[in-house]
């Protein structure tokens, strides 16, 4: 199985390149076979990657320490949960993944259009089969083959970073790569309609679902990574400006902005040039996500000099796919005038394209960020740190004029809005929001940019409210429904816009969460057994935790564990317990790590660090002197409701992803239900 | 010799299953078919989708009335020129009239919807078409305006002025 999946990649890699040739190829001179046999490549890659990733997971099943990959990120004790994902654990395996996922994409981008929008296939074939075959080169020809051999196999393998042996890093990477190769298809279609000069506004219409598949992915990884770094960097964070965690945030935003901007080509014929850049960008920041979270490049730039090969390949892939959108941009200009003008700064469109520009603002202002440091060291040979307080300095005022966006958007209608007409909506959801600042204000809330956040948020969340009411109530009036019914039909029968609004109502939440952390409390106490520690949170709750001491088990693949138990009371009553810990994992003695103990409530969470044990080596073994230990114990203010907005973002992007009655997908299911597949025709 | 033969199978396998079509002649169709969307059903369901937004804009107090029906006959124009398009290309035009409520329903919207939204229309151009055009603007204004949406001057009184100015 593992020779087969060696033999697999190295098979895709021909039949990838033939099939991008066959597609352009195919596409520019109108000739058929090679059009099918292009899209017959794409499911041949998908397969033939299938047994690549298959292989490489019995590589690690099977404790196959000869290969360089098995034996760097796997050891024998290491749960069978975590050898399968190890296929993403390192760079090699996680470049396997990217080109397994892109051309499962790519595949279902070719059997969902085999019927229909025929004539952008034969390109969009080619652009997705041309990423794949650079992936495969990369994997090929970079020095990170996944199946390179040792000269000889060791004994066992040096084993999975400890911090990755936890169920959201299963779940976080691949979430993430979900979202980066799902935006490889609206890119291709993008370049289809540049090359086929069909660029009217079908190919935003074809890849509206998969442009909210990739944004709900992304978001969906972005999450998943915070509540990883939540729960097991054991800091009490969740977003670090950590390089890696920008990578992921930078398509995200183009993303984010991409999705408003296509609602003004679709609406009013225009920011079709925009689009096009917009679409571009967005995919190359995947792939620079992808390169810089897997090349090395972040944690040294020596690392970087040491693999040449993967970053020339990388830089010269990147450079190659901007120039040519550029030129075909710059080609097809004429065809892509604008069908309409901006009537009145008081307009939704005008309030979407400060949302782009705020975006984009962001965008550039954390590139500028992660670039900075690799730069000056290339130049000076110095490294200069760009930390988080320059991120949050720059980000929060972005950040809060795009909440406010979030409330001006939905109540300026299209085209042109009145001034009266903004006053009166406007009213409910400003006094709504002062209210909101007041209250807090007058309950001892002084923190100035949280007090914004909330009144901002407050603010959007009314707005939203009134947008439902108000719908429902049109809805109702217009159709003769019941309030209920006319809520269910308002929201099913649009259910791009309604769903948008709920996926607003999760940011907000999700904002709101942010500003929370500036009440966070934390108290550091060295404790002996029997001895407590207190805390009091922003809203007032008494907590008390009695240290009961420490006991050593052992889990799998671990060497010692040393867990911490407290007793915690809330306002004098019981409230559970809770554990904290340190361990040495198997080849990883030397570092050993901490696991947190965390109680969630709604408002605010119980956050437990075991920060240190005085005498670890005699804790391991049970000495009962050997108790002492110091801890940090935080409140942290909100955190769940970066969980719950996550959920209802997800609730929202389903909605909105949710196919019509009707429409093109599933009118073009319908046709399909001939049975022959009337795409093919015997050449006459 | 398993191995030897399962991996000269899968290679066999994929390049016969990639090099079919050109092997045997089969063709890919890579013309739009009749059945699928095209610019004039995107163009048609933006002015119906704006249509309906710009109605619930209203109802909700977006948009002012004056404002609202120079939006709506912008938008019931262009999905009548989408129509008459639609209808010019042989997909629609039965009757060989731009006929609203019978035009073919765009594919991108829902049945339903269509229906409404083309009902809707259908009340627009009835409304437009028994209406007046301002002899100063030249707007096409719904039946029964008083003041022309587009200039905003009394059309009643230019009826006076100029004689009959109703039009359809």
């Amino acid at each position: 199985m593992i020779l087969l999946g060696e033999l697999a990649l190295w098979i895709a890699l021909p039949i990838g390149i033939w099939g991008a040739v066959a597609g352009f190829v195919g596409g520019r001179k109108g000739r058929g076979d090679l059009v099918l046999s292009a899209e017959y490549s794409v499911y041949a890659v998908f397969f033939l990657l299938i047994l690549t990733s298959a292989g490489i997971i019995t590589a690690f099943l099977t404790d196959q320490f000869q290969y360089w990959y098995v034996a760097n990120y796997s050891n024998r004790e290491l749960p069978t949960f975590y050898k399968v994902s190890g296929l993403w654990a390192g760079q090699r395996g996680s470049l396997v993944l990217w080109a397994l996922l892109l051309s499962l994409f790519s595949s279902a981008a070719v059997f969902t259009n085999r019927t229909k929008n025929r004539e952008f296939v034969p390109y969009m074939v080619g652009v997705l089969l041309t990423v794949s075959s650079f992936f495969l080169v990369v994997l090929l020809f970079a020095d990170v083959n996944p199946f390179e051999r040792l000269p000889f196999a060791p004994a066992d393998g040096r084993g999975l970073n400890p911090q990755l042996q936890n169920y959201w890093m299963t779940i976080h990477p691949p979430t993430l790569y979900l979202g980066f190769t799902a935006f490889t298809v609206p890119f291709a279609f993008a370049m289809s309609a540049l090359l086929s000069g069909k660029l009217d506004a079908r190919w935003i219409v074809i890849t509206r679902r998969w442009i909210l598949l990739s944004w709900f992915f992304l978001a969906n990884g972005i999450i998943f990574g915070m509540r990883w770094a939540y729960e097991m960097l054991g800091w009490g964070g969740f977003w670090f400006w950590d390089p890696v965690e920008n990578a992921s945030l930078l398509p995200w935003l183009t993303a984010t902005a991409f999705l408003h901007s296509i609602q003004i080509q679709e609406n009013r014929g225009m920011l079709k040039v925009w689009n096009m850049g917009l679409v571009t960008l967005t995919f190359l920041l995947t792939i620079f996500a992808t390169f810089l979270t897997r090349s090395g490049l972040i944690e040294s730039v020596h690392t970087f000099a040491e693999n040449t090969t993967i970053a020339f390949i990388f830089l010269a892939f990147m450079g190659i796919m901007a120039g040519i959108s550029v030129l075909l941009i710059a080609w097809r200009y004429p065809l892509m005038k604008s069908e309409n003008q901006i009537q009145s700064f008081l307009s939704r469109e005008s309030a979407f394209l400060f949302n782009n520009l705020i975006l984009l603002g962001a965008t550039f202002t954390i590139l500028w960020g992660v670039l900075f440091p690799l730069i000056t060291e290339g130049i000076t040979g110095q490294a200069m740190t760009v930390g988080p307080p320059f991120f949050e300095r720059v980000n929060l005022p972005i950040g809060l004029a795009l909440l406010a966006l979030m409330g001006i958007g939905p109540v300026i209608a299209w085209r042109k809005a009145s001034r009266r007409n903004l006053i009166k909506n406007f009213t409910t959801p400003v006094a709504v929001g002062a209210v909101v600042v007041a209250g807090l204000y007058l309950r001892g809330v002084h923190h100035g940019m949280a007090l914004v956040t909330f009144g901002l948020s407050a603010f959007v969340m009314t707005v939203i409210i009134v947008e439902f009411v108000k719908g429902t109530k049109a809805r109702a009036s217009i159709e003769g429904e019941g309030h209920l019914l006319a809520f269910f039909h308002l929201v099913s029968r649009n259910r791009r816009r309604w769903g948008g609004y709920i996926v607003h109502v999760g940011v907000v939440m999700v904002f709101t969460a942010f500003a929370g952390a500036a009440f966070d409390r934390e108290v550091v106490q060295t404790l002996d057994p029997g001895e407590t520690i207190s805390i009091e949170s922003p809203f007032g709750h008494e907590y008390t935790l009695t240290y009961q001491g420490l006991s050593s088990p052992r889990g799998q693949n671990m060497v010692r564990q040393a867990v911490a138990l407290m007793t915690v009371e809330k306002d004098g009553r019981p409230f559970g317990s809770l554990t904290a810990e340190k361990r040495l994992y198997r080849m990883w003695e030397q570092s050993p790590l901490t696991i947190v103990g965390i109680r969630q409530t709604l408002m605010e969470d119980l956050y437990l660090i075991l920060e240190n044990v005085n005498d670890l080596g005699g804790a391991f073994e049970n000495e009962a002197q050997a108790q002492r230990a110091t801890f940090e114990v935080q409140v942290n203010v909100m955190v769940e409701w970066i969980w719950y907005g996550g959920f209802i973002v997800t609730l929202g992007s389903i909605i909105g992803l949710w196919p019509s009655r009707g429409s093109p997908t599933t009118t073009a299911s319908r046709s399909q239900t001939g049975g022959k597949r009337p795409a093919l025709a015997a050449r006459s | 010799m398993g191995l030897i033969v399962g991996v000269t199978l899968v290679s066999a396998g994929a390049i016969l299953f990639v090099m079919l079509p050109v092997l045997r002649g089969d063709w890919a169709l890579i013309e739009r078919s009749d059945d699928e969307i095209t610019d004039v059903d995107a163009r048609k369901a933006a002015a119906l989708r704006g249509l309906r937004d710009a109605e619930y804009d209203y109802r909700s107090g977006k948009l002012d009335q004056a404002d609202y029906q120079i939006l709506k006959s912008d938008l019931a124009r262009q999905a009548l020129e989408a129509m008459q398009e639609e209808g010019a290309a042989g997909n629609a035009a039965n009757d060989g009239a731009p006929a609203v409520a019978g035009a073919k329903p765009p594919k991108s919207a829902a049945p339903d919807l269509v229906e409404s939204l083309e009902a809707e229309i259908a009340r627009v151009r009835k409304g437009i078409g028994q209406g007046r055009t301002c002899a100063g603007c030249g707007h096409l204004n719904v039946k029964k305006s008083r003041f022309c949406t587009g200039c905003g001057v009394s059309l009643e009184r230019m009826a006076t002025s100029a004689g009959n100015p109703e039009s359809s």
